[in-house]
């Protein structure tokens, strides 16, 4: 019940992101080079997301567990090695704005912008690691 | 380290999925402990020598 739980509440938030990002494409504001970036990392969470609610989904059909000892301290990893992942991410926008905006004329990002950066690539980062961990046997 | 879950299997017609089912883990940790690329916690190897009628010793080989 635990797991069906998860994947139905999975499966609506990856709409929910699905939902926000064409009404971002179609709606009345015109879209510059960087957001699509903001578009197609969202993208990747989305199908990321849906892969591995597949997953789940197969294995509960098959009659075995979505996550089991191996899973659960993989995905812990993923998650650890994602926050470290995060700090560096938060200190390169820093060092984007002072050497780069700063000092070569790149646009600087605002702090709207920094926050979508570091959430978005956070999550891409956790996901690729999910995905890399859990094609080894182990780490 | 080595293991003889893959032998012990045949020995009883039983897939990685059965076993699987059995232990309640996902099939492809079965695959993994069997390639030996995975070390179990000590209660997924005593659950996985019980299915397979054995002791953990029997499964689980250390070359040292």
């Amino acid at each position: 019940m635990k797991e069906k739980m998860s994947i139905v509440a999975g499966a609506g938030i990856a709409i929910l992101l699905l939902v926000i990002v064409a009404l971002y494409l179609f709606g009345p504001g015109s879209i510059e080079t960087y957001d699509v970036l903001l578009i197609i990392i969202p993208l990747i969470l989305v199908v990321g997301a849906i892969t591995f609610l597949w997953d789940r989904l197969k294995n509960i059909r098959a009659g075995l567990p979505s996550a089991d000892e191996r899973a659960k301290k993989l995905h812990w990893k993923a998650g650890a090695y994602a926050y470290i992942a995060t700090i560096w991410i938060a200190i390169g926008t820093m060092w984007y704005n002072i050497i780069f905006a700063e000092n070569l004329g790149y646009p600087e990002l605002n702090a709207g912008q920094v926050v979508a950066v570091i959430v978005l690539l956070s999550g891409l980062v956790w996901f690729a690691l999910q995905f890399y961990f859990m094609k080894q046997g182990d780490i | 380290m080595r293991t003889r879950i893959k032998e012990l299997r045949a020995r009883y017609d039983m897939t990685q999925e059965d076993l699987a089912r059995k232990v309640g883990v996902r099939r492809e940790t079965i695959l993994f402990i069997e390639k030996g690329k995975y070390n179990p916690s000590l209660k997924l190897a005593h659950d996985i020598s019980r299915a397979l009628q054995t002791t953990i010793e029997e499964i689980f080989i250390f070359d040292d």
